[in-house]
Order: C-alpha cells, then structure tokens, then sequence
C-alpha cells in the first residue's frame, strides 16, 4: 500500500513539476501569443504609399469612376451592374453598390488622419510637416470625395481611431456637407501652411521620398497640388456661394499658384504591366462597357479629331470614324445587354495611363470658367486654347497606353493628334463655338478633356450636377431615363446602412438618389 | 457490439488484479449461451475475495483459489453475472442480459460507462453500419445514421468538404464543427484555408478527409455539452469519439487477417433540364460569341443575315454559299472547317465523365495473452466526374498494446496518412459556370477549346474575361492539395487496487498530431485572357498533446458506487504558414513559379497554449439512479492578458426507474429519464492591433491588379480588422433532458432528448461602419440560442431465425435563433457576393440569404410595373436557410444469409440561393426560358399587384396583377429576375436514398470468409429545385448549404465489393 502511495506521489509530483516546467503564468502565455508576424507600428511614409495607391486605383479610378463615366455618358454600362446602372435599375440606388469604395474611402480618410496624428505635436514623428502636409492634402482630397458622392455624410467622428487601433466612434454620426466642405478647406489651409514649414523635419530615415509615389517628396508640387484643389473646391461651392465675383477671383488666384504644365500635375503613374489601371482593370475583367453615342455625337458636332483616335470595335481594332464599316455606338439607355458587341473607348485598354487626381488641363479649364463667368472670355479665350491643346496631348498619351500595352494592344489605324492640329482644330471648330458661347464651349471641352482613362469622370459628374444647379444645360446628356431618373448622388455604403442607425436613417430606400441633390447643387442635404 | 463492449471491458478492467497464491488451481472456458461462442476478456472472480483475472481470447481462464472459497463469479458486460462452483475444466455459460440498452460506451477521455449510467445523451454508429455503403468520406458515410447532427456536404467531388454540427451552431463566423477525438487523442478535423466569401476558386477539404472509415470500429457521439465538458473548450460543438480496429476483437491466437475491396462508378446524380431549340445569341439573333442562347431557332441558322450559308454575307462571299449550315467562327479559329449544318448539342452531358472510387484495405490483428496489436493499410482511388479532378488517399496503422505486468501496461497508436486532392474551381470562375448554359447549338466537346497553332488562347462559346472555357480550364488550371500526415499517441498506465473494493488507474498519454498540407492554386497562361498565375502554399501544423489522468473507483458497498477522475491536458500547437505567389507568366507552355514575372510572398508562425485541469465525480446508487458532475479550468494564451483563465462545470442525472420494483413491468423493460446542465466556452484569437500590406482588388477585379511592393515601394495600412483588448470567452449554458425507453424486451426503443443551449458573449468579427475606416472589431457581442428535439425510434418487428428486420429513426428539429448581435449591427456576413450574401440576422434562423428583394408595397405584396415585370426592392433579408426538421430513415434486413440495407434522409424546410437555376434562365440556356419564349404570353409567376393610380387621399391603390407579359420579352423578362436576388430563392426540401446495400457471405467456414456485397450511392433524389442538387453548394464554412451557383456537382454512385476474412 505504501509502495503504491509512493509511486502514485512520483508520478504526481513528476506531472506537476513538468506541467510548470512548461507553465501557464501570464508571462509565459503572452510569449506563446506574441503576434511575430506583424508589426504594429509604422513610420508615415509607409501608410503614404498606400494611400496614395488606394485613392488612385480604388476611388478616383475606381467604382466611383465607372459607374459615373456611364451617369456622363462618357461611357454605356452593357453588361450586368453596369448596363443595370445605364438602364436605372437597381444599382445606383443600392447601398451594395458603392459599398467597396465606401470603405475604402474611409479606410484612405483613417490612414490620411493616422499619418496627421504621427506627425503633430506628441505623434513619433512630430515636426515632419512636409509628410503631415502631404496627409492633410490627401485628407481633404478624401474628405471632398465622400462629401461629393454621398452629400452629408460620417466625417467628423468617422476614420477615428484609439491609440490600440480600435475606432473612437461605432457608429459615426452624419455631418452635413457643408461643415463637411469647411474641413476640406480647413485641411488644405493648413496642408499650404505646413508645406512651406521652414522648420520641418521630415529629413533622413523619415522623409517620404520614394514613399511617395505621386511627386517623390517634392514639397513644391504638392503646394501647387493643394492650391489646384482651393481652386477646384472653390469653384464647386459656387451655387452656393454669398460672393461670385469674390470666389471667381480667389479661383484665379489659386490657379496661378497651381500647376503650370502637365509635368506638375497631380497623377498616379505607377501602372505597369501587372499594376493595372483602374479602368483596364475592370474591361479586362468584366467587358461591362461600350462606346457611348452621345459622346461620339458631341465629337461629331466639332468635327473633333479625338473621334478618330477615341474608340476601338470589339475586335481591339481601332475605329477610324463614323465612316468605319465596324462603327457602331450603344444607344445610352437603349443599349443591349452585350459584351463586347458595340465598340469601346480605346480607353478601357490603356493598361498604363495614369490616374490624375488633378490635371493641369482641370486648373486650366477652371481658370477659363472663372473668367467667363467673370466676363473676361477675352482672356478666357487663350487658356481655353491652352487647355485644349493639354487636354488632347493627355489623351494622346492615354491612347498610346491602349496601343503600345504590355498585356496586348489595340490595332491603330490613324495618327496621332500633334500640337499643331490640336491649335488648328481650336481655331477652326471650337473658336466659332466659343464665340456664341463662351461658358458653354468651355464646359463642354472640359466634359471631352475628362472623358478617359485617367478617372476624371468623377470630377466631371461634379461639374454636371455643379451646372443643374446653376440651371445651365450646356452639356446634354442622352439617356431618356434621366427624365426620371438621374442619379443625383451615390447611396451609402451597406456597411453602414446596414451597421450604423445614424446612416441607416438617411439612406432609407435609397430611391433619394434620384429626387435630392447634394447641398452644393442646392439641396437640401 | 461484442465486440465493442468487450473491447471496453479490456480497457475498464485490466486492472483488475492477478494475486499469486499457494492454492488450488482452476482452469475453465467462458462461452455465451447464445451462440456457444468464446467471450474474451469476461472477468472471473474468486468470490469474496480480491482475486481475479479476465478470459484469454480463447474464452479461456486459469484461477487460484485459496483458503475455502469455492465460488466463482463470472461476468461480461452486456451479460448475466452468473456465480458458479469452481470446478476444474468447467464451462461457463453466460446469458445475455436482455436489456440491450445496456451497453457501454466511450465518453470523454476514453472513460468506458455503462450507456445506461449517463445523464445525457450520446449515439453510436459501429463499424458495419458506418461502412454498409462503402463511402471512403467519413462526413458521407455518417449522413442520415444519427440525430441531432447535420451533415452538409459540398458537393459530390472527390475530397469535398462537408460541414458537420451538433445540435445548431454556437458561433457566427467562428468554428461550430465538433472536436474529433481518435483513439483517446483529440486531432484536427477542420480546413486551414476558408473558402470566405466562397463565390470564386475551389473548395478546400476539411482535415477530417484524412480518416479512413474502414479503420474505424466503432463512432460515439457526444451530443451536448454535459457529454462533453471534460474535454473543456475545444469540445463545446460537441465531440464525436472514434474507436479504431485494436486488435482487441482479435477471436484467436493466431493472427486474424482482413482484407477489403470496394470499387464504384459515380455519375452525375442530377442535370438540370436545358432548352434543345434555341441557338446562341440574344433577341433572337444569333452571336456566335455571346454568353446567352436567346438567339434564332437552331434549325434557322443557315437563314442568319451575318453567318448563314443561304444568304449573302461577308462569310458566303467569301467562301461561296453554303446551302443549309452556318459559319462558326471558333471552328475557323481552331482550324476546322467553319461550316457547319445546323446540330443539337448536349454540351453538358458530353462533358461529365464517369468517375470511380477503387478502395482497398487489409488489416492484420492479433491478440496474445499479454497483448495485442493491430495493423492497417488502406487506400482510395478517386477519379472525379469533372475531368482532372480526384483523389489518393493511402492510410497506414500500427496500434499496439502490451501489459508489462500486473499493475503496468502500455500501448501506442500511429496513424501516417498521405492524401493528394485535384480539384477545379468553383462558382463565380467554376468549371460548370461555361458547361451548363453552353448554346445547344455549339459544339462544345467538338471543338478544340484553343485557337489552331497557339494551346493557351482560349477559343470557346463567349468571352473568355472573368471565366474560362471548361475544356481549357482542365487542361491549363490546376487545384492540388496534398498532405503528408501522422498522428498516434503512446501511454503508460498504471493500475492498483488501494483495498478489496477501491481502485486506482493512473494514466499519461502524449499524442502528437502533425502535418503538413501543401496547395497549389495554378491559373494556366491565357487564364482569363491574362497571363496567368500562381499561389503556392504549406500549413505545417504540430499539435503536442500531453494527458495526465488519474480515476479511482470505490465500490463503497454493494448499491453505493463512487468514481472520480483527475486530470491534466496540455494541448500546444505550432502552425507555420509560407506563401509563395507568382504572376503573369514570362511565356507560354511552362506554367511554374519559376516562370512569372511578379512575385509575392509571405511567411507566419504561430503557437499557441492550452492547459486544462479537470476533474468529475459520479455516483451511482443501485444501478438506478447516476449522479455526475465535472469541471474544468482551462487556461489559454489566445486571449488578452489576465482574461486566460476560465472554469467550467456540468451536472448530470439520471434515473432508471424501471429498477423500482413497483415499475417494473413487460411492456416497459427499460425506463430512464435524465437531465443535465453544463457551460463550457470557446475562446477567440486576440493580437494587439497591427499594420499589413493593403491588398487591392475592388469587387469586379478578376485577378489581383496592384501589388506591393511598386518597385521597392512597400507600404502598409493599419489592418481593416482589430482586436478588442477586453476580449473574454463566449459561454454556452445548455442544458437538456431526455428519456431512454425500450418497450416489450427491445423490439422498440425510444430516445428522446430535448436541449436548450444559450449561448452569450459570443466572439465574433463584428463588423464596424464602413465609415471608421475598419471593416471589423473582434469582440464579444450578441448570442444565439438553440432549442433542438431529438429522437431515435429503433424497431425490431421480426427477429427470427432466418429473417430479421430492424429500423431506425432519427429525427431532428434543430432551431437556432439569433437573439442578439453587436450593439447596432442587424446582421453579418458570412459569405456570397456583393449581393446576394449569407448572413446571420437578429431575430431570424441562423443563417439567412439576404440580398435585392422585390419591390413590395406597405401591404407586402410584390408590385410589378407597367410591363408586367416585378422590380428591385430593398436588400433585406431573401431567405432562411435552417430546415424544419430533419429525418434519416436507416432499415436492415435480413432475409437467409442475405443482408440489405438502406438509407434515406428527408430535409424539410430551409431555403437556399440557386444561382444557377436563375442564371440558366436568364442566358436562355433553361428549358424553361424556351417555354416562356414560346408561350404566347405568361405572367410574372409569383403573386403579385399592379398600380392603379391614386386614391382620394393621394395613396397609391393596387389590384392583381393580370399584366402577360409577351413570348418575345422573356428575355427581357429573365434579365429583370437577374438583377432581384429574390427571384433565385428556392425550398430546400429534399428526400434522398442514401445508401442502399446487399451483402452476402459468399463462403463461411472457419479460419475463411468471404463477403461480398453490392451498393449504391445517392440513388434518388426528390426536392424542389429542378435539375440541381440541394446539396451542392459553396463554402467549407458556416455558409455552407446556403448559397448555390455553378458549384460542383453531386454525384450518384454505384458499386460492388468483397470483403475477405482469415
């Protein structure tokens, strides 16, 4: 009996010293569970590039851009969400819709923030004001996108986040546009203070420098990149400026301190053979789009040499003009539902053009609107002629992209339009147009300049929704479905209407989508 | 089921005690009554003393008596005790005892109960009932043998995964599949890799592949929570305890040898029913490349205006006319003669081979006086009915068992399993999505599915973005898992006895599970119009178990009997993940990582730590009534700091009151109600919030677009996920009670078992507004609970001599609520598309469809517009996709030598998502789109209301909608149905013969037999959704059986196989 009892202890005794051996303390289990896979810290420069990345092929190029591009009739939705999108059926009122880009505008508003908070006073990185310039400019740039799309909307307690990461508010409340535009603004005053710190010190291990991806750390042009959008935003509160004159004039003045050649515009061009454009990215996988007939037509009513340069048929060969034997628009909201059947822009293979969150031609045409407005079409005139000449060599380089293209190119059949045609064609067929109409012609060469693959049919769906509430119908739109039913704005994300009651309030059935314009086109929210 | 409880009495009692003595030695033989047989391991005790010893396998005994005693008692489980004078050369006949609930059964830790001494319920299937079909899955062949558990497979393919839960499901995204615990070892049954949002790419198998059902002798399930809280948090979705061949059942001396072989076909078990008339193209023209058949008649082809041989046209004046054929542009692509006469197709029957399953085993067992072993080989050979699709399994086993001496023993199990998996993709990209609504006009089998002189550009019926033709898919992309596999444990035990009627068993068992699983995911150059691409990746997980148990028994006296149990378990596991991925391949004709331009890869290692103290006390009073209780205290490094450490308790009774005297009567032989209690938990993972490498890809990419690094460019993003640092255990408090009944000496029996589990405080990825810029928090929040209703219903009718009959019901009504989620969240998500998508939603079943419902009006009636058509309504919630109940029906009989058997399984109720049977309609492919085209004029199908204009008060009124819709719009009509989710909703009812078997012995003599038997698989299917398998859906994880679209097909199988003894 004893014997057992002594060989039961061994063994018990045994059992415990090796369970503690390899123990159960808090020490030892925090050991077993360090995360050694990741980091949880990071410097700045790191989250830019990806900010950038994001905004570029996820928001400015992305959902946003197609399914706008077929709202401005720049392109047709033929096939499934899209030719539902042309046709109005569910998708611009549903919360799925836009719900990927939602969050990813968020997610680009939160980094931008992450990078302001890290760079401020009490950040690791205080003092570097070059980087947190940078952020406040792609903070407002974000911020302007969501006010944009979706009118009033989570900002102030949305993209917030503690210090271990988890958000500061559940579920955000909703700002009204308009105090939503006035952080825009707060942003960018601040981003054009910090830029120009004499005292930053954002040099060594810490400067962004390749990190980032758009003007690889050059302080200067994102100085210009910053007035170019005072300039851009200005000019978008118009309708519901106190002061016209006053605004034009600060429009003006912004410009003159924003780009002064395509060179210094703010563009993304980091696409290559496997990092695709956003536009490409989504023909190649989707064929979800078709050449656009209205486009074509206003191509047509200037005699525009971009018509022959502009669009491909479905066997990737380009299409000389409306003489092509394989020439055939889609009807905007009449289309079939067809892959691949009417021709394409040449655009949705420019698997290298970059995304341009603000062109030089875009500053152009702003200070050529400002000065018809102002009644200056006298000078306006020159920088029309400056802004088309940009706007047709930018194209040109979009159009390369869809030839020469590292994952196939399209079949040219004409030349390229040089400089001196782009002059001649401005003298010839849009100079008469400008004359009757100043204002007209230069938003209406601003909506071709946009039509692309550089995701600038976002800033053109402004500009349209801008001009509705100026009551100016300078650009007319063709589908018969717009009667009823134009989308005046993008739905909430399902994320939120599905997750956050203050969202989930204003979205209702989503069908506001197509009855109440966003305040800065005089609505009510 | 001798020899299951003799096998258990061997593990209860070798520690019953050899006492050497001067005396008189006995020696005598043991047999049942019954059949005259040996009974091996029956206990022969001197009585009143300690002495004893167990019957050799022989049925043999040797016993010394000492002093006076003169009296023998002898007993087996499952039988009469029978005391007897000790005589030498006696024969013991023992008599089985009639209540055949008296069974013993394995519940946690390998601890063997009398199944009438529990207060909870378990169910065991044994080894002949478990392989009368020959399935080489598991998953499959437990379906419809047990209730209270769903089984719900993927698809018919070989290694397909399949979802198994006990009594409903306790976590919303998390883990709800039960703990598989072999031969004493707990081991991994779950998939590494999710299939997530399960819309793209192929299935991954869950680990439980790696089991061969052949080797298993014997399945016990522990449904609840009380069954299985000893085993703490890994078991709290229940466990389901396999015993494999020990060599223990082992009849003789020599060695006993087994061989078996099955081999079967399968073939697609259902097609869906598709349109023979209508040629490729869309209102009514014919395009040679478009996706849908809404095009001309087939026999007009030779009248179309652009590739009609009658007309002139680029084509004819090129080649001349061709009187009565067509011209076929991917015929000229691939260098045929591009015309053609006007033909019928049947693309998708002509696709599907004939697959087989060729399975083989032999094991070799032995028992000897001071042991046994056993050995195993076993392999299948799968080819699926997708081409490039199968599977080889090779399963090795050596068990073992040696007792050293009196009080020592020891023994070891090592299983090695090597299994390589092909598979095809699925849904979204899948195989099928381009092989059931291929035109009937097209020659899909037909054509070579590459251009002439260039094998990678893809030449088929449409576009090739997004999808691949299924010829080329075969031949260009490839899904292989293959995995290398061992797992076995080793103990040594030691057993006492402390007094005459105290005992003590201490035991420690180290298991080690390990394997390593290596995928290759391989997109061919021309994928998708691309240049392909490719992912490599390895889990190399090792998971270390270490037992330590100490049980004691004391027979206190003769009606009192007390049992405790002490133990420690340490479970660590080490998971090491490496990625490799690859794109864009240089050129065409080597598709190999060493071949892409771009490339990407990734490396993580992680451990983790659990360690378990239990305990558990039990009571038994009279072989009436059985009292248990049990804790456990598990401490686990997932969770956040000084939030590790967590207790759980149960409680169970049970009471036979047919052993009162007064209840004691004939036509209730058997009576026992029972009820218990028990919480248990699951923990979650917790990490301090980190920074990752942002991946894009916006929802209508096809491949991955942008890669970090740009150039050397890194760049990361704090992670859309985080981590909740208050994070603590999810709890589960169920309770359940039940009765066990067998009427009239067991030609009935009846189970019941009704449970309630709440479960709060569950850990799941909440997800977050979109507007925080996170997508999800891990956290706990919301609850569920479960009510289920069990009952098995076993009948005996006829039990003679030549013929006997026996059935089996087992019934389960499982209903699993969503009470609660996170403060502000209605629901989650848990796989599908952008839309439609599987959730859980507050209020509802778990899970629902939810997605674009129909426009309804405030009275809830579908509205239709002006056309007739229905329109898009809000995203809500389409469809519930839990059963009403479940029913398996399992029958044998025996009629002379012939034994037939088989299995049906009715699932009533639940709804799922059939893409593909919208899909087909919408391309026009469905026979049904062909009957809508030509009838003259048809309504929208559901109940609905049209508008017809404005009351007084300026409210809209409706009436019934009587708005036909014409033939020629049924195109137009589909595309509408397309784009409401709704529309696409189907019951989910079905009643299938499972199994049905006939086994005869060929030849019986001793020392050789020889059986052989002929099965079928999946032989008829009745459900509501034409053409389509409800049971071939997306997901390996709680999405599963929710959502249908091109997935892999089910298949039928039919099969013959030997079964040789010697």
């Amino acid at each position: 009996m004893k014997k057992i009892i002594n060989i039961t202890k061994g063994l018990l005794v045994t059992a415990i010293l090796s369970a503690s051996l390899i123990s159960c303390s808090e020490d030892a289990m925090d050991k077993v569970n360090k995360d050694l896979n990741h980091t949880t810290n990071i410097q700045a420069k790191f989250i830019l590039s990806g900010v950038l990345t994001s905004t570029a092929f996820n928001i400015v190029g992305g959902d946003y851009s197609t399914y706008t591009s077929t709202y401005v009739e720049h392109e047709v939705g033929t096939d499934n969400q899209l030719y539902r999108a042309e046709h109005r059926q569910n998708e611009p009122s549903a919360a799925s819709t836009f719900n990927n880009v939602w969050g990813s505008s968020y997610t680009a508003l939160r980094n931008s923030r992450i990078m302001i908070d890290k760079c401020s006073v009490g950040g690791a990185q205080e003092g570097s004001l070059i980087t947190k310039g940078m952020a406040e400019v792609m903070a407002a740039y974000n911020s302007a996108i969501i006010a944009d799309m979706y009118g009033d909307a989570p900002w102030s307690e949305a993209a917030l986040v503690n210090a271990d990461g988890s958000p500061k508010f559940m579920n955000p409340k909703v700002d009204s546009q308009k105090d939503i535009y006035i952080g825009v603004m707060k942003y960018l005053d601040d981003a054009i203070t910090d830029l120009q710190s004499t005292t930053a010190k954002d040099g060594g291990a810490s400067g962004v420098t390749s990190y980032d991806l758009m003007y690889g750390g050059n302080k200067a042009l994102w100085l210009k990149f910053a007035y170019g959008l005072k300039a851009r935003y200005t000019m978008r509160l118009i309708a519901r400026s106190a002061d016209k004159p006053g605004d034009y004039a600060k429009v003006l003045d912004y410009v003159s301190k924003s780009f002064v050649s395509a060179a210094e515009q703010a563009s993304f061009n980091k696409y290559d053979a496997s990092n695709l454009n956003p536009l490409y990215d989504f023909y190649s996988s989707r064929l979800g789009l078709a050449a656009s007939k209205s486009m074509a037509e206003k191509l047509i009513e200037r005699n525009d040499p971009r018509l022959r340069r502009e669009f491909i048929s479905g066997k990737y060969v380009q299409i000389t003009g409306v003489a092509d034997a394989a020439y055939l628009m889609a009807e905007n909201g009449l289309n079939e539902e067809k892959k691949e059947f009417y021709n394409a822009s040449i655009f949705v293979n420019s698997q290298t053009a970059p995304t341009i969150f603000m062109s030089y031609h875009e500053a152009l045409f702003l200070k050529a609107e400002a000065l018809c407005r102002l009644n200056r079409s006298l000078e306006a005139q020159p920088v029309l002629k400056l802004a088309v000449a940009a706007a047709i060599a930018n194209t040109e380089i979009s159009v390369a992209a869809s030839v020469d293209a590292p994952n196939g190119g399209i079949t040219e059949k004409t030349s390229a339009i040089l400089a001196a045609e782009a002059a001649s064609y401005f003298d010839t067929n849009v100079l008469p147009l400008f004359t009757a109409n100043p204002l007209k012609e230069v938003m209406l060469q601003k909506y071709i300049a946009f039509f692309g693959a550089n995701g600038e049919s976002v800033e053109c769906y402004n500009d349209i929704r801008r001009m509705k509430a100026l009551g100016e119908n300078f650009v007319v739109l063709k589908n018969p479905l717009n009667a009823t039913k134009f989308p005046l704005r993008c739905p909430y994300g399902t994320d939120d209407t599905t997750t956050n009651p203050n969202v989930k309030a204003v979205y209702g059935d989503g069908q506001y989508v197509y009855t109440v314009p966003v305040w800065w086109a005089l609505g009510a929210r | 089921m001798r020899k299951l409880t003799f096998l258990l009495t061997c593990l209860f009692l070798v520690g019953v005690g050899l006492v050497n003595a001067q005396s008189k030695s006995i020696s005598g033989k043991v047999l049942s009554a019954e059949d005259g047989q040996p009974i091996i391991g029956a206990t022969v005790k001197v009585k009143g003393s300690t002495v004893g010893t167990i019957t050799n396998v022989d049925g043999e005994f040797k016993i010394s008596l000492q002093g006076d005693a003169k009296n023998l008692v002898v007993s087996y489980v499952g039988m009469t005790s029978a005391d007897v004078l000790a005589q030498n050369g006696m024969t013991v006949k023992l008599q089985s005892d009639s209540k055949l609930i008296d069974e013993v059964v394995v519940t946690a830790f390998g601890i063997s109960k009398s199944k009438k001494a529990l207060g909870y319920s378990v169910q065991d299937v044994n080894s002949e009932k478990l392989n009368q079909g020959a399935n080489t899955s598991l998953s499959g062949a437990l379906q419809g043998k047990v209730s209270g558990v769903e089984i719900m497979p993927s698809s018919g393919m070989p290694g397909a995964s399949a979802k198994i839960t006990i009594r409903g499901s306790r976590s919303f995204t998390g883990n709800n599949t039960p703990l598989y615990v072999i031969d004493g070892m707990p081991v991994t049954s779950t998939s590494d890799v999710d299939t997530q949002n399960s819309v793209t790419g192929a299935d991954y198998a869950n680990r439980s592949v790696d089991i061969d059902p052949n080797d298993i002798e014997s399945i016990n399930i522990l449904k609840g929570q009380a069954a299985s809280a000893l085993y703490g948090m890994r078991a709290s979705n229940g466990v389901i305890v396999i015993t494999t061949k020990s060599g223990k059942g082992a009849k003789s001396a020599k060695p006993e040898i087994s061989f078996n072989t099955n081999l079967s076909y399968d073939v697609i078990s259902i097609l869906p029913a598709l349109q023979t008339e209508f040629a490729q193209g869309s209102s009514g023209v014919y395009n040679p490349t478009g996706s849908t058949s809404w095009g001309p008649a087939i026999a007009e082809l030779a009248n179309d205006a652009k590739y009609g041989g009658n007309k002139t046209n680029v084509n004819t004046t090129r080649d001349g006319m061709h009187t009565g054929m067509y011209y076929v542009p991917q015929r000229a692509n691939a260098g045929l003669d591009p015309w053609v006469k006007p033909q019928v197709y049947n693309n998708a029957k002509n696709f599907f081979n004939t697959g087989s399953v060729f399975s083989n085993s032999i094991n070799v067992a032995q028992s000897f006086e001071k042991g046994n072993y056993s050995f195993s080989l076993g392999n299948a050979t799968s080819k699926g009915i997708i081409p490039s699709t199968g599977m080889d399994r090779y399963n090795v086993k050596l068990a073992g068992e040696a007792k050293l001496s009196n009080k020592w023993s020891t023994g070891f199990s090592g299983n090695f399993v090597t299994s390589k998996i092909d598979k095809q993709s699925s849904a979204n990209n899948g195989i099928v999505a381009t092989v059931y609504p291929a035109p009937p006009s097209y020659d899909l089998a037909g054509i070579p599915s590459y251009y002439a002189g260039d094998p990678y550009k893809q030449n088929t019926y449409r576009s090739t973005s997004g999808f691949d033709g299924a010829y080329w898919a075969v031949n260009n992309n490839k899904f292989t898992e293959q995995s290398q596999r061992f797992f076995g444990n080793a103990y040594l035990k030691y057993s006492t006895k402390l007094s005459s009627n105290q005992k003590l068993d201490i035991k420690y068992q180290l298991g080690d599970d390990a394997y390593a699983t290596n995928y290759t995911d391989l997109w061919g150059y021309g994928h998708s119009n691309k240049t392909g691409e490719v992912s490599h990746y390895v889990y190399t997980v090792n998971e270390l178990n270490s037992l330590l148990t100490a049980s004691y028994n004391w027979e206190i006296n003769p009606d009192l009997s007390f049992d405790a149990l002490l133990g420690n378990e340490i479970v660590e596991s080490k998971t090491e993940y490496n990625y490799a991925y690859g794109q864009n391949f240089n050129f065409s004709g080597w598709n190999h990582i060493d071949n892409a331009s771009v490339f990407q890869a990734s490396n993580s290692y992680g451990r983790n730590r659990t360690f378990g103290n239990f305990g558990s006390l039990s009571l038994a009073y009279k072989n009436m009534l059985y009292l248990n209780a049990t804790g456990r205290n598990d401490v686990v490094s997932s969770m956040p700091r000084n939030n590790r450490s967590f207790f759980y308790p149960s409680v169970s009774l049970g009471w036979i009151f047919t052993e009162l005297e007064q209840l004691k009567n004939d036509v209730v032989s058997f009576g026992k109600i029972r009820v218990s209690y028990a919480e248990v938990g699951q923990a979650g993972n917790y990490y301090e919030t980190y920074y990752t490498t942002p991946t894009f890809g916006g929802g209508f990419s096809s491949g991955t677009p942008i890669l970090f690094p740009i150039g050397s460019v890194s760049s990361y993003t704090l992670n859309s996920k985080v981590y909740d640092p208050k994070l603590k255990p999810q709890n589960t408090k169920s309770y359940e009670i039940g009765a066990d009944l067998t009427f009239f000496k067991g030609l009935v029996t009846l189970n019941y078992t009704y449970s309630r589990q709440n479960v709060k405080d569950q850990i799941f990825e909440v997800p977050l507004s979109g507007s925080t810029g996170s997508t999800s928090i891990v956290t706990n929040g919301g609850s569920i609970h479960t009510n289920a209703h069990e009952f098995t219903l076993g009948l005996n009718p006829i039990k003679t001599k030549d013929i006997k009959w026996s059935m089996a019901f087992n019934f389960s009504k499982i209903d699993n609520y969503v009470d609660e989620l996170a403060p502000g969240v209605n629901s989650i998500f848990l796989g599908g598309f952008v839309e439609p998508q599987v959730r859980a939603g507050i209020g509802s079943k778990f899970p629902v469809i939810y997605g674009v419902s129909y426009l309804r009006n405030d009275a809830g009636q579908i509205v239709v517009d002006a056309d007739g058509l229905p329109q898009a309504g809000e995203e809500k919630v389409i469809g519930t996709v839990s059963p009403d109940f479940r029913l398996g029906f399992n029958t044998e009989l025996e009629l002379f030598k012939f034994k037939i058997s088989a299995v049906l399984d009715w699932k009533q109720g639940g709804q799922m998502y059939s893409g593909t049977a919208g899909l087909l309609d919408y391309y026009g492919a469905s026979q049904r789109s062909a009957d809508y085209r030509k009838s003259t004029g048809f309504l929208f199908e559901k109940p609905a209301v049209k508008e017809t204009g404005l009351d007084a008060n300026g409210k809209m009124t409706y009436a019934t909608n009587d708005i036909k819709i014409s033939g020629a719009d049924a195109q137009y009509y589909f595309s509408t149905l397309n784009g409401i989710s709704e529309s696409m909703i189907y019951d989910n009812s079905f009643i299938k013969l499972r199994e049905i078997a006939i086994s005869y012995p060929v030849f019986a003599r001793k020392g050789l037999s020889v059986n052989a038997n002929v099965f079928a698989r999946n032989l008829l299917l009745w459900s509501s959704i034409d053409g389509i398998d409800p049971e071939s859906t997306q997901g390996n994880n709680n999405m599963a059986g929710a959502f249908e679209r091109f997935s892999m097909p089910s298949t039928s199988s039919f099969g013959f196989g030997l079964n040789v003894k010697f």
